[in-house]
This record gives C-alpha cells, structure tokens and sequence, in this order.
C-alpha cells in the first residue's frame, strides 16, 4: 500500500507553477474542444 | 449538492491537514486514508462505485513492480471510461493525473489523497482550478524568495475555500 502510506505533504516550488499551468491549459482546451475530446475518449475505450 | 455543514466539515479538515503540513511536512495517516477511505464508501454508497474501482486499482498499482503499475493504471483507466457516465470523464482523468504525479515523485502522497478525496467528494473538475492558481502563486512567491519546497495543503485549503466561496 505505498500510495496510502506515503504521508509526505510537500512540492518543490517548480512542481506547483508547472501543476499551474498544466491545469489551466488542460482546463481551457477541455472549455474549447471538450465534446470533441470526450468523444475520441469513448471511441479509444470503446475500441479497447 | 453537498450540505454547508459538510463543507464547513471539510474545511476545518484542511485546516488540520495544513497545521500538520507546516509542523513538520507530513500529514499522518488519520488525516488522509480515513477521509479518502470514508469518500470511497460513500461514493459506492451514491451508486459511483465506478470511480471507487478506479481508486482501489490505482491503489493496489502502486504496490506493483514500476513497468507494471502505470501499465495497469492506464489500462484501468481507458478500460472504465468506456463504462463511465460522461460527465463523470473530467473527474476520472483528474484522479489518474493526481495518481500520475504522485507516481513520478512531483506531488506527496498525502496531497494526492487529499486532493483524491476533494475530488470524489465534489465531483467538480472546476475545483482543481483554484486550487492551482493559489498553488502557483504560492510557487511564484516561494521562488522568489529562493525557497525550494513550499506546503501543497495551503494551496488546496485556499484554493477549495475560494471554490465553495465562488460556486
């Protein structure tokens, strides 16, 4: 159970504004193009 | 639509969850397994025991050999999008990039619970917005003043703050 175990609560400075920007871009290209992205999702695991 | 009692609940959790982050950079235990473990039960009880599988795989792949575990986490991941309801598609990929960042060292493994639980708990990819921005900032500051490591928990307590504030 390593992942419940590991009790360590902290991120190196960089981590966060990488995370930052990540989500957000993540975020608004899933406001654009979001019924497209959810649609090729479904298709990949519905091939699977 | 979560009651304002529970929100209150959580935040004083957070808070806690804080104290401890900033004391002495961990989280025990209590803090986070219980609620992540009380988040599960309740969200098999509601019916989305989809993502509660999800959890429970992501679990057990983090006790698998390093070449196995993200092969099972991705596998279970697209094989339970194709079973799950649409709206739940943003949450799913959500946790899988939690697990993801925990499993490449970048985030504590009591953030990643943390913010598992929050995520289960609302069921809103809106959440995590917030909750980057105040890290960010708080990455922008910590880097300026040439400090290496900041506390993940005071961006997620501010940021879930400003999430029940604004919704």
């Amino acid at each position: 159970m390593n992942f419940l175990t590991d009790n360590h609560a902290i991120e190196s400075t960089e981590v966060a504004l990488i995370i930052a920007v990540v989500v957000l871009v993540a975020y608004g290209a899933y406001q654009i193009l979001g019924s497209n992205i959810a649609a090729a999702v479904m298709d990949i695991a519905g091939k699977i | 639509m979560i009651p304002l009692w529970m929100d209150i609940l959580i935040l004083i959790w957070l808070g806690a969850c804080l104290i401890h982050d900033v004391k002495s950079r961990t989280v025990p235990m209590l803090l986070t397994v219980i609620p992540l473990i009380g988040v599960l039960i309740w969200r098999g009880v509601t019916g989305d025991w989809l993502l509660v599988l999800l959890v429970v795989v992501l679990i057990l792949a983090s006790d698998l050999p390093k070449n196995w575990r993200v092969g099972l986490a991705a596998l279970g991941g697209l094989i339970l999008l194709s079973f799950v309801d649409r709206r739940l598609i943003p949450i799913v990929l959500a946790i899988l990039g939690i697990w993801a960042t925990w499993e490449i060292g970048a985030m504590g493994g009591a953030d990643a619970k943390i913010l598992i639980a929050l995520s289960l708990i609302y069921l809103d990819i809106r959440l995590l917005i917030p909750i980057s921005i105040m890290g960010g900032v708080h990455g922008l500051i910590a880097f300026w003043k040439k400090e290496k490591k900041i506390p993940y928990t005071l961006a997620i307590t501010a940021g879930t703050a400003m999430f029940l504030l604004t919704r």
